[in-house]
């Protein structure tokens, strides 16, 4: 699924070169759930732009679910972010100003589905997150959690087999957390492969693979139990 | 995302900003509403000038003596007798003179300011004389010097309540009485409204003061050619023969034709156009960087809506587009609003002025294109930073 070879960003900031991350090789199976810790500043989220291509690394090769997507262009990369991959952010990244049926259809509307069946899918798709009676509320008439859930529901209306999350519960209460956390391991169950960013121990600890970060390299990578095919 | 959805979204995203779009739409509005009123007014003037110049036969031209200095030979004046001798010419078909007098007339103790045109009875044949009554005087009143008038309709209405009524009444004017014997209508001019109320009418060119004894020069003579194609063979023959008459030089003589007149009124408006419709076309563009300015802050304001946008996969067409529509649609409804302002006042000054109301196609072909053009150039640039924006940067955007 996913393919990192020697991947390495450096950063420049007027004379000063930082580099983000050492060459790094990765390899993420279809159909994993995978956690990336590590604490601010050791690479994981630089790492998780490049793999949401988003970012574009220094130097390397990265394989996305076959494509190799280091030699595409702009609009072959936002045509990968709009079908491979779902994102789920932090800071949930919801657009303001729409309602949560609209921000749901957002991604359907740039893949060209019909007005008629992007709203059908996005209200199946809240009704899955239990926000069937939230559509015409807008983003800051919602809890956290419930932001969270919108994101959600947006990330899976393409059916990407890639669900990217970047420290999906940061902003949550604990309760919303584990909702979130039972969300993902659902999808997760229905085949879709998970990269899941968190500095948290106990969020990592759902997900099947664990992969430490630390000044820019991987300090260790470690699969639950036997699961580790 | 089709063009309507764009669109729709645009529209959203101006509603949200109401106050904002509106001011801005105000300099796009005063340029186009400049626009079409300039283009409007403008070829109506035109209008009324050509149909007032399309009373004239094909071909009809006038003839005087050119001035040196405001100082003209008394020889080269044309006489009461040259023009039964130039009728007589093969390339002159027929031959008049006009001059205006003002006369005071009395009807019923009032008195009232009238002007009277002396011309021949070839006159309603080279240009057009709306008889409403009666008739035109004819040559053997002409020549025997009997006080007869053709008076305006708007007269006959006031004094003898119909045109039909006037025919056949006398009026005491300033030269003695004279009878009707027709009433036309006078064509509404463009300088109509000036000069205070009067009223115009025909009479003799022989019973015009002044016309008595020797002291008969006329000023202007009205030519209508054998044949309108031949002017300049007419031209050249007609003053090939006053020359030799009047013993001056060829060029003694300046001729004007309703067609000179046409291409002149025509070269003239469009010039005055031309200068006023930059003038306009200026606010445009002070309009069209307002929209420029707006969308600029736009774009800063909406930089992390545009890296989310991209995130879930807008292309960076998808994103240009979505500005450049939003320019377009702002400059697009000021044009529209600006266009039925600008026809209004088009509409106003010709309820005031009496020139007609002309719906000018061209004006308001030109203020949509105008608003579109200006919309698409001012967009493209803040449309474009919008498009080349990096996804991750834009998402860091507080």
């Amino acid at each position: 699924m996913i393919v990192l070879k020697g991947i390495t960003k450096i950063y420049k900031n007027g004379p000063l070169e930082v580099q983000a991350l050492n060459p790094i090789d990765l390899r993420i199976e279809k159909g994993e759930f995978v956690a990336i810790m590590g604490s601010s500043g050791s690479g994981k989220s630089t790492l998780m732009n490049i793999i949401g291509c988003l970012d574009i690394p220094t130097s390397g090769s990265y394989e996305l679910d076959g494509t190799p997507v280091e030699s595409l262009g702009e609009v072959e990369l936002a045509r990968i972010r709009n079908r491979k991959i779902g994102f789920v952010f932090q800071s949930f990244n919801l657009l303001p100003r729409q309602t949560v049926l609209q921000n749901v259809t957002l991604p359907m509307m740039y893949a060209g589905v019909s007005r008629e069946k992007r709203n059908e899918r996005a209200l199946e798709l809240l009704r899955r997150v239990g926000l069937a009676e939230r559509v015409k509320h807008r983003p800051n008439e919602l809890s956290g959690g419930q932001k969270q859930r919108v994101a959600i529901a947006r990330a899976l209306t393409m059916n990407a087999p890639l669900l990217l999350a970047d420290e999906p519960t940061g902003n949550l209460d604990t309760k919303s957390s584990h909702e979130i956390m039972a969300l993902f391991k659902e999808i997760h169950a229905e085949g879709t492969t998970i990269v899941l960013v968190t500095h948290e121990p106990d969020i990592a600890g759902h997900a099947d693979r664990i992969i430490t970060f630390g000044d820019g390299r991987i300090l260790s990578d470690k699969r639950k139990g036997s699961a580790g095919e | 995302m089709s063009v309507w959805e764009s669109i729709l979204v645009a529209l959203d995203n101006l509603r949200m900003n109401k106050m904002r779009s509106f001011l801005t739409m105000i300099g796009i509005v005063f340029g186009v509403a400049a626009v079409v009123t300039v283009v409007s007014i403008g070829q109506a003037g035109q209008y009324s000038i050509m149909s007032e110049l399309s009373n004239y036969e094909d071909g009809y031209f006038v003839i005087y003596p050119k001035s040196d200095n405001g100082r003209i030979e008394d020889n080269a004046y044309f006489r009461l007798r040259d023009l039964a001798e130039i009728r007589k010419l093969p390339e002159v078909r027929y031959v008049s003179s006009s001059a205006a007098h003002g006369m005071t007339g009395k009807h019923k103790k009032e008195e009232l300011q009238f002007s009277i045109t002396g011309t021949t009875s070839d006159s309603p044949k080279m240009k057009k004389i709306d008889m409403v009554a009666g008739r035109f005087f004819n040559s053997q009143e002409e020549r025997a010097r009997q006080k007869v008038v053709v008076i305006e309709a708007k007269f006959a209405d006031k004094a003898y309540g119909s045109p039909q009524a006037a025919i056949g009444r006398k009026i005491q004017l300033s030269g003695g009485m004279f009878r009707i014997v027709g009433v036309y209508r006078e064509q509404e001019s463009l300088m109509g409204g000036f000069g205070g109320e009067r009223y115009f009418a025909y009479a003799p060119i022989t019973v015009m003061p002044g016309r008595e004894g020797t002291n008969d020069r006329l000023s202007m003579l009205e030519i209508l050619p054998a044949s309108p194609e031949k002017m300049d063979e007419t031209i050249d023959a007609l003053k090939s023969w006053l020359a030799d008459r009047k013993n001056v030089g060829k060029d003694a003589y300046v001729t004007e034709s309703a067609e000179d007149a046409e291409q002149m009124i025509k070269s003239t408006f469009s010039i005055l156009q031309t200068i006023i419709g930059s003038i306009a076309g200026i606010s445009l563009i002070v309009g069209g960087i307002g929209v420029m300015n707006i969308m600029l802050v736009s774009v800063t304001e909406r930089t992390r809506e545009i890296g989310i946008r991209k995130a879930i996969g807008a292309t960076p067409g998808n994103i240009r587009f979505q500005f450049l529509i939003e320019a377009v649609m702002l400059s697009f409804i000021g044009g529209t609003i600006g266009a039925l302002f600008g026809l209004s006042a088009a509409w106003v000054f010709a309820l005031i002025s009496g020139w007609p109301f002309v719906v000018s196609l061209w004006a308001i072909v030109l203020a949509f294109g105008f608003s579109a053009a200006v919309g698409i150039f001012f967009g493209w640039y803040p449309a474009r930073k919008a498009a080349k924006l990096q996804p991750i940067e834009s998402l860091r955007y507080e």
